[in-house]
């Protein structure tokens, strides 16, 4: 697996994740977050970001609030019902699989 | 740190000019880098490289459009696209609220005047559609030339029904309606009579060729033998409140009996017949007659399946060879084909059915008729307005959605963003087209009890008719597609014209396609105007002509002969009130619905030939008819009862003196054949002489589209009207004199009167309704054009903004400013209105070919009218220049 493909498919994990313990949030506040969490390593890139967000809104896993500010206009990103349980799902999926890898490759979790 | 608005203004052009059109998304990335940006300054730096750090970090601009691409991918995604385009489409309507506005309301009121439009035209083209055997029902009229006069009728000679049956196998049958105007019943054992106006005499085969219902009766033989009157479901209700009425006796006119035969529904509104009552033709003597040379015999007829009516109305000179021919040469001595041969000429034509309502020009027919020349007139009335409403649509649409960035950003995308943002825009147009259409429903309900007044219909919008919704439908994607194309294409740089003229798209007003837009509204808004004043200065003309005689303060009782014995009391009684000042018997009136009657005459001495015969308007009028109607003697003497000779009398008018070149009127003879008063016949061999004592100017008694044609008055007692020319101030105290002696003499017949000058103008409601509908539309012409120039100036003067600041830094003044704004603008008008005025002239000129009397539309009208045009465009753009030019530059330029 290329480094990026690696990225893309955790990084629909991450988004979901951390919509579920942060409530709404904003493109730029959830690309802030994640650097912050990964202690400043560059995991996202904005780039990236953004046809995540738009690909699981368009699954019906997120749902958007837009609120206008002047002549801003902010969207707020947050989980729908169904987009609730796809977490634990997601989150399971990467557990197992990191746990058969750990088997696969013989080392123990660092 | 906060941003301020032109630091946003700034971050979003740019990223507009690399390529980030989607607007959605835009939003979205703007307020990213905003906060992005807005920290990095937080450090201290500068905006302009705060900016550009955060650009180069996000990945620089091939990151933003690689965003944008997979943002459109997923858009495009076939389980949500429709709702997603909608859903864009929605916000960028509530986001522009006040275009969207302008858009929606002036395509609305455009729609809605259309829907109205085409109601009318449809049912003007639906007349006589509901007769079975309809296409192959024909109707006799005449083209005849004879002597100095010109006659098209609807009328045929009484025996010509029943020699078609005999002579032509083609026809299956035939049927005649003979119609005299206004008519009294009553049931025999009661002594009111009501009054119906649209009785006819019918020949028996009625119910063979029309597809009427008879509810109660026999078709076949309801009309035949004499004395048998069928009536319609609502004359039934009116004399017994019932239509179980069959066998019950009737008098009618208070002259002859007849048994109630059938009673049918009432006619539908869409039929060209509409009868009250129909009395069988038996009845009539006059249906025997066998002359030709008189016409008054509506005769309509039923071809065999799979007849020509081509072949056989080629075989119709034929018959009047053989019938006619012999006649001409009995009464006037001359033979047929020396007549032709001087220039006479007889003919017959077939009109089909579904003609007859539209197209039908004579000089009085069987009912109300339609113009199709009207029905033409609306339809392109119609259209116009449509097309008006899209040129604005189309104007405001490609104006606002194009910024300056985004033109530039548009050219660097690849290909799979251009149809996107095409469907995107169509989306668009359609949803607005679509809320303006429900607008436009809206507005139409409520303005149709209104338009039916001014159009007498009763119009209703077909709800239940499923080809109702489907028209609509196509309508709604049609007109949003047609009118959301040019700007889309022109949105998805598509431009051929320009690219091959080397020109930069700018969005200044100078675009070609758009000043052409511009132009086009204007002339059609220009046209109406002046179209409207024509028309209105016609009417005017009409109104206020000298008619020859006076119109004003005169009161008309109708059906004086009811009054029987009792008139001449009557009149009486009514002259020695105060406040009435002449009074005059006679049912030959200057006004549409009284009574005519013709003659041909010679001048003695002469021969009796074609070049001598003047066909003339023959009155029977008493001795105070000249003074009451106030007509003027110009030579020679009203009838007197100082001279018994005047029964032999007559007054000519000034064009008959002109028709029997006499050069000296006074003491001359003029001869005419003998007629049996009974029933119309003329009598061969027998001739009456009559002299001219005197002659009257000329006076209208036609409207005003005919030639005033000769007439002459002869002393005859006629009892159709009585008239009574009274003092202006007292018209109240006139009328219940007149009621109340009326109700003394002749209680069981109703009191019926009118007043000259309101008859008159009923010649004329055409002519008004034209009017009145004209002003209409050039009036919404005008709100829907407006609308659109207010729209276009407001958002021009918003792009200019930053232009207009730096010019006045550079010392530009307000004057200035204004008149730069304006001049792009006003040199559209200019051409627009270069361009109407000889285009209006022309439609005038052709309009008011048809009246034999008519106004000048002088040069200042045109000039007003201009003048109209530029006060319109002026105050829709002048109130943007105005503002825009007192902005303070100072504020525009620190914005930037």
């Amino acid at each position: 697996m290329h480094d990026k493909e690696l990225v893309r498919g955790t990084l629909q994990t991450i988004i979901l994740q951390l919509l579920k313990n942060n409530g709404e949030m904003y493109g730029y506040e959830i690309s802030q977050k994640v650097k912050e969490l990964s202690d400043g390593k560059i995991l996202v890139t904005e780039g990236a970001l953004y046809p995540a967000l738009h690909k699981l809104e368009s699954e019906g896993w997120l749902t958007i609030r837009k609120e206008k500010n002047g002549k801003r206009v902010r969207k707020y990103y947050s989980l729908t019902d169904v987009g609730y349980v796809t977490v634990s799902e997601k989150i399971e999926t990467f557990r197992a699989f990191i746990n058969t890898m750990y088997s696969v490759l013989e080392i123990n979790a660092v | 740190m906060q941003l301020n608005n032109s630091h946003i203004s700034f971050i979003r052009e740019d990223l507009e000019r690399r390529g980030l059109v989607a607007d959605d998304l835009l939003d979205e990335l703007v307020d990213h880098f905003c906060e992005k940006v807005g920290e990095r300054m937080d450090g201290g730096i500068r905006f302009f490289e705060a900016y550009q750090w955060a650009l180069d970090d996000f990945g620089a601009e091939r990151t933003v459009r690689m965003v944008q691409e997979e943002n459109i991918r997923i858009t495009q995604q076939p389980k949500n696209m429709l709702r997603n385009y909608f859903l864009i489409a929605w916000r960028n309507i509530k986001k522009q609220k006040f275009y969207s506005f302008i858009n929606i309301f002036g395509l609305a009121v455009g729609i809605a005047a259309s829907m109205l439009i085409s109601l009318y035209v449809i049912n003007e083209l639906q007349y006589d559609n509901f007769h079975v055997k309809g296409d192959r029902i024909y109707r006799i009229t005449s083209d005849i030339h004879f002597g100095e006069n010109d006659f098209n009728f609807a009328v045929a000679p009484a025996p010509m029904a029943a020699a078609l049956i005999q002579d032509f196998p083609e026809i299956e049958n035939v049927v005649r309606f003979r119609s005299y105007g206004s008519n009294l019943i009553r049931p025999i054992d009661e002594n009111s009579n009501i009054k119906v106006d649209r009785l006819v005499y019918s020949d028996s085969t009625f119910f063979d060729i029309f597809s009427f219902s008879l509810l109660q009766g026999n078709p076949e033989t309801a009309l035949s033998g004499t004395n048998k009157a069928i009536i319609s479901r609502s004359t039934a209700e009116r004399l017994y409140g019932t239509i179980d009425v069959l066998g019950k006796q009737v008098f009618i006119n208070g002259s002859f009996q007849a048994e109630i035969s059938g009673v049918y529904e009432n006619m539908p509104a869409n039929s060209h017949l509409q009868f009250d009552t129909m009395v069988s033709m038996e009845t009539l003597q006059e249906s025997f007659n066998t002359i030709w040379l008189s016409n008054n015999f509506y005769t309509y007829l039923l071809l065999q399946e799979g007849a020509d009516p081509e072949a056989l109305e080629a075989k119709f000179p034929d018959m009047v060879e053989r019938y006619i021919g012999p006649q001409v040469k009995q009464f006037t001595g001359q033979d047929f084909e020396e007549a032709k041969q001087s220039g006479a000429k007889i003919e017959f034509i077939l009109q089909p059915l579904t003609e007859i309502y539209l197209k039908s020009n004579f000089t009085f027919d069987i009912g109300q008729t339609g113009d199709i020349q009207v029905v033409y007139i609306f339809s392109a009335i119609a259209l116009l307005i449509i097309v008006l409403a899209c040129i604005n649509f189309m104007n405001l649409s490609t104006a606002r959605s194009a910024t300056r960035a985004k033109e530039v950003g548009i050219r660097k995308v690849l290909g799979s963003v251009r149809p996107h943002l095409i469907r995107q825009f169509l989306t668009e147009s359609i949803l607005l087209t679509a809320i303006s259409f429900l607008i436009a429903l809206g507005l139409a309900s409520l303005f149709l009890p209104w338009f039916n007044r001014i159009a007498q219909k009763s119009l209703t919008l077909p709800f239940d008719d499923p080809a109702f919704y489907i028209i609509s439908i196509g309508g709604i994607l049609l007109l949003g597609s047609g009118a959301g194309l040019y700007p889309s294409l022109f949105l998805s740089a598509f431009r051929p014209v320009q690219v091959l003229k080397g020109k930069i798209l700018n969005s200044r007003s100078g675009t070609p396609v758009r000043s052409t837009l511009v132009v086009f509204q204007f002339v059609i808004t220009i046209v109406l105007l002046l179209g409207t004043a024509a028309v209105y200065k016609q009417l005017d003309y009409i109104q206020s002509k000298k008619l020859g005689f006076d119109k004003e303060q005169v009161l008309i009782v109708r059906d004086a002969y009811m009054l029987g014995n009792d008139t001449d009391v009557y009149k009486n009684r009514m002259l020695a009130s105060a406040n009435v000042r002449d009074a005059t018997l006679s049912g030959y009136l200057p006004i549409e619905k009284s009574n005519r009657s013709d003659m041909s005459f010679w001048e003695e001495g002469k021969s009796a030939d074609e070049e001598n015969m003047v066909n003339s308007q023959v009155w029977q009028v008493d001795h105070s008819y000249i003074p009451t109607l106030g007509m003027n003697i110009v030579e020679g003497r009203n009838f007197s009862v100082d001279f018994p000779s005047d029964s032999s009398a007559v007054i000519l008018n000034e064009r008959a003196v002109q028709a029997f070149n006499l050069n000296d009127p006074v003491g001359s003879r003029i001869v005419t054949l003998g007629m049996n008063p009974e029933n119309n016949e003329i009598i061969p061999d027998e001739t009456i002489t009559f002299t001219v004592i005197g002659v009257v100017e000329d006076f209208h008694f036609n409207n005003m589209h005919q030639a005033i044609s000769p007439l002459m008055f002869q002393l005859g007692r006629n009892e159709g009207y009585l008239s009574f020319r009274f003092n202006s101030e007292n018209a109240g105290d006139v009328i219940t004199l007149a009621e109340k002696e009326w109700n003394t003499l002749n209680p069981g017949t109703p009191f019926s009167y009118t007043f000259l000058s309101d008859e008159f103008a009923t010649m004329y409601t055409n002519e008004k309704r034209l009017g009145q509908v004209f002003s209409i539309f050039a009036g919404l012409a005008i709100l829907i054009g407006c609308l659109g120039l207010f729209g276009l100036a407001t958002y021009l003067a918003e792009q200019r903004t930053k232009e207009i600041g730096i010019r006045k830094v550079l010392g530009a003044s307000n004057e200035k400013i204004i008149v730069l704004l304006s001049r792009d603008f006003g040199r559209l008008i200019i051409v627009a209105i270069l361009i109407s005025i000889p285009l209006a002239w022309y439609m005038i000129r052709e309009w008011l070919v048809s009246f034999e009397y008519k106004t000048k539309v002088g040069w200042e009208i045109y000039a007003a009218v201009a003048l109209v045009a530029m006060l319109i465009a002026g105050i829709s753009i002048l109130y943007q220049s105005i503002k825009a030019a007192l902005s303070n530059p100072a504020e525009i330029i620190r914005n930037e």
